[in-house]
């Protein structure tokens, strides 16, 4: 089944670089933003256009980034200063100011890194590694009016409560219909996860209004196409997969092909570019502080570090998100250099315990590693399908 | 067949060194606790040589080891302060001291003054390492190997060394009461090894004081949020000694570390301005390094950096150069990871490290005494220029190369250590454009490690050689 409102985002995401280029003509400023915890909230009620960027999956870029920061950093930093440094990616070249949230310190450095190299403007939000504790949001509500005060005036004008609430329902509204495009592709076969993933990723591009409308006429739809039975999966038999841990950004398609190459289904994810940051994040006031309460609440990172595992959202998230999403094993992807994710595979395995089969995949952007990652995958299907043999010849019996 | 083994000969102690060192005073500890050098002497002619060996071989890899410069007294006070770390753990450990492991290079007033020692995580692993008595430099190693190989293993192969001593914990090879480290800008493991104590078998009772990112010295709000993770953590060790921490507490401490970090400072600048350099780059280093280590005790510091001073002086004055080090060095400034150049191959290719940016940038700065102790504590430790954003700090690199009279700068980071690594070019860069002088940024797989270092000191040793063809062309 072809979905014809697929076609139109993804015609859009092709038409953006050139929407963006004239509304800089125009007098509008863009803001390229690295990392979910920078509120587009803010960006969009100081009429700001909010891009996020960043890219993965292009060895040349990262070798081209590694020259300026290092081969010590992950893949995903080392490319997107290779983007700075190629100059050719139209959304770094249209973005007048970049922000980066420290929520991975990494992603900090890299803000260093073309501030200094490329002479790009660079305004930095702090959050707190000790996000949990009362003096961990007070920090961050002074440090959001702090980065807030620049942003009017970088914008050339002041944050009034009804542009921010206004901002505030729009995307409450997308984050909302991300949540039911998601529930939509996990229970039914109208739609596949990847399809859902490229969706999701177009919201860091297109003007967010327009972005809506899309996203609710795909919604109508896939409801449609559900009602007549339509399929654009075949998912029947093939094992379903949960992918979690680091970034997986715009252009990186490296495990999710292997999985699917090699017969699984992908059904969800927790992902910082997939469905993260729409889960969670309910801003509760119309001012700044609302907002710094509603981002250090949501589902965080695992950038940021916390010293319980009881109440710890992430965790938490992970598991419903198994659970709704059917789920029969988990594929974790954690790149080389991403300690956040890395230190925290074994812990993962752990948690979700002998029911839940986990892999965890170490990869970078280099294609070396293709086959061995499918022969690990390849065993790893062929484990979640031996299993579901077993329980449906426990169940006959 | 046999085969001959041959077992390295190892330093030792001249006696003729006895009665100098014999004339000096006493080692006094916070306790009231008094060493005689008498007792140095025995020990660390007697007991250390039969328990520590390692520490007696004298060969250009081990820089773990005393340094052979037998006048300067001070460095033998400093060998017998680190060799004896093992027996003074166990003692604190025996008597219901707090062990807390923190984080390297920053301030430690605030776990003294409620009562706690205060380990570096390197300090976790020479205890671990330490203890089985009479190891060799191979062996040594080789057990600390595998702590580290243990560590990775259990939580990952990106980690830096810093994995080494969370395992060790875990582990239960020694103990501590509390990992309490801060977040500082210096290190991106930290934080997640941390983390990676949860739900494992030990449960270890963990904090973190966080350091905001981001030109914090001007901002009120980083420098309460400091200040509030402060009182938790004298909070945190109150409720392990049934001792309430009183401001006056950490107000003596914070005087203490400022006489501290305030001799350190005068031997640095001794030694930066001499024609012939007094101390090797071992004595040096470790000298200057109680500025911001203080080995578990800074009054026992305190006591030999002040007669170290008058030492240094008494050797320019008389133009004696220290044991090891060229008459007309090549003078390295290094920067980086919590890693240094091994000093004793510098000195042997003809170098000096003059500095390292790490520790000296924290005994460069002084904490008020008066006021509110935990918002002072709070301002001088997001006043560290190791910890600015990186532009500041090369900045302020360049100007200590510039003070230092170095002649070049090698940015060292560790494997793992994704965050300095991150900014090795753009800081060498930046102090080549302000200085003039060569940069050369390097990558440390196993940390002094007596193994596979070669390339790692090759490159060092190429580098020195550079400078000193360099010294030479100016000169001719």
């Amino acid at each position: 089944m072809s979905i014809e409102t697929l076609g139109q985002i993804k015609a859009a995401v092709e038409r953006r670089p050139r929407e963006l280029a004239k509304a800089r003509r125009d007098g509008a400023k863009v803001v390229g933003y690295f990392c979910c915890n920078i509120p587009e909230e803010i960006l969009l009620a100081l009429d700001l256009i909010p891009i996020r960027l960043g890219s993965g999956g292009d060895d040349h870029l990262v070798e081209l980034g590694g020259r300026y920061i290092s081969t010590q950093n992950c893949v995903f930093v080392r490319q997107s200063v290779g983007l700075f440094a190629e100059g050719k990616d139209p959304y770094v070249t249209n973005s007048d100011l970049v922000a980066v949230a420290g929520t991975c310190i990494q992603i900090y450095r890299l803000g260093e890194v073309v501030e200094h190299f490329f002479d790009v403007p660079v305004q930095v939000l702090g959050v707190p590694r000790n996000f949990v504790l009362p003096e961990g949001k007070e920090y961050f509500r002074r440090e959001l009016e702090n980065f807030t005060a620049s942003l009017e005036e970088f914008a050339g004008r002041k944050l009034s409560v009804e542009r921010l609430r206004e901002s505030i329902a729009l995307l409450d509204a997308i984050r909302g219909a991300v949540r039911r495009l998601n529930a939509i592709q996990a229970r039914s076969d109208v739609i596949s996860w990847r399809q859902v993933f490229e969706v999701t990723q177009a919201a860091f591009f297109l003007d967010r209004g327009k972005y809506l409308a899309l996203l609710e006429s795909l919604l109508d739809e896939l409801e449609s196409a559900r009602l007549r039975g339509k399929q654009s999966v075949d998912g029947e038999h093939r094992p379903r997969i949960f992918v979690s841990g680091s970034i997986i950004p715009v252009g990186d398609t490296k495990l999710i092909d292997v999985v699917e190459e090699v017969g699984g289904r992908i059904v969800g994810d927790d992902l910082c570019t997939g469905a993260r940051p729409f889960k969670g994040l309910a801003v509760k006031e119309p001012t700044v502080a609302g907002v710094a309460d509603a981002y250090l609440s949501r589902v965080p990172c695992a950038s940021l570090p916390n010293l319980s595992l009881d109440g710890d959202r992430r965790i938490e998230n992970l598991l419903e998100s198994i659970r709704d999403s059917g789920a029969q094993g988990v594929v974790y992807h954690s790149l080389r250099y991403c300690d956040p994710f890395t230190f925290k595979a074994p812990e993962t395995k752990r948690v979700l315990g002998p029911d839940i089969p986990f892999v965890e995949i170490h990869t970078e952007y280099a294609t070396s590693d293709v086959e061995g990652i499918r022969t690990r995958l390849e065993a790893f299907i062929e484990v979640l399908r031996g299993q579901r043999v077993s329980k449906e010849v426990a169940n006959v019996r | 067949m046999s085969v001959e083994t041959q077992t390295p000969v190892l330093f030792t102690y001249p006696e003729r060194i006895k009665e100098r060192l014999e004339a000096t005073g006493d080692i006094i500890f916070k306790d009231g606790r008094r060493v005689t050098p008498s007792e140095v002497w025995r020990f660390m002619t007697e007991e250390a040589p039969a328990r520590f060996p390692r520490a007696f071989d004298v060969g250009v890899s081990n820089t773990e080891r005393v340094s052979e410069d037998v006048d300067f007294i001070s460095g033998i006070k400093h060998s017998y302060i680190t060799l004896t770390l093992r027996d003074r753990l166990d003692k604190a450990k025996s008597d219901g001291t707090p062990l807390v492991m923190i984080q390297g290079g920053q301030s430690m007033e605030p776990y003294f003054a409620a009562g706690a020692l205060a380990l570096r995580p390197a300090f976790v692993n020479w205890w671990a390492r330490d203890l089985v008595d009479g190891q060799d430099v191979r062996q040594a190693d080789f057990r600390s190997n595998g702590h580290l190989e243990q560590g990775r293993r259990a939580v990952s192969v990106d980690a830096c060394h810093l994995v080494c001593s969370h395992q060790i914990l875990q582990e239960g090879i020694v103990d501590v009461d509390l990992v309490a480290p801060y977040l500082c800008l210096r290190c991106s493991d930290t934080a997640y090894l941390t983390e990676s104590h949860r739900g494992r078998a030990r449960d270890i009772p963990r904090l973190m004081i966080d350091h905001p990112i981001n030109s914090n010295a001007d901002k009120e709000w980083s420098v309460d949020y400091v200040a509030a993770a402060l009182r938790r953590l004298t909070a945190e060790i109150s409720a392990i000694t049934g001792r309430r921490v009183a401001d006056d507490d950490l107000r003596e401490e914070i005087v203490r570390h400022n006489k501290l970090r305030r001799l350190a400072r005068e031997i640095a600048e001794l030694w930066w301005a001499a024609d012939v350099p007094p101390l090797n780059s071992a004595d040096l280093g470790n000298i200057v390094g109680f500025g911001n280590e203080p080995w578990l005790d800074a009054t026992a510091a305190i006591s030999i950096l002040e007669e170290a001073v008058q030492e240094v002086k008494d050797r320019i004055a008389k133009g004696v150069k220290g044991v090891g080090v060229a008459h007309d060095p090549a003078r390295v400034f290094v920067c980086g990871s919590c890693v240094t150049a091994n000093p004793f191959l510098v000195d042997r290719a003809g170098g000096a490290v003059v500095s390292h940016d790490d520790q000296w940038s924290e005994t460069l700065v002084d904490v008020q005494v008066e006021g509110d102790p935990y918002v002072n504590l709070a301002k001088g430790i997001l006043s560290y220029p190791y910890e600015q954003p990186s532009v500041e700090r090369a900045e302020w690199t360049a100007e200590q190369v510039r003070k230092s009279r170095a002649e070049g700068l090698i940015f060292i980071y560790n494997w793992g250590c994704n965050y300095q690594s991150a900014v090795a070019r753009l800081v060498a860069d930046m102090v080549k454009e302000e200085t003039g002088l060569p940069t050369v940024h390097l990558g440390s797989s196993e940390l002094g490690r007596s193994e596979a270092v070669e390339q790692f000191q090759n490159r060092v040793e190429a580098f020195i050689e550079m400078l000193r063809l360099r010294k030479g062309f100016r000169h001719a």
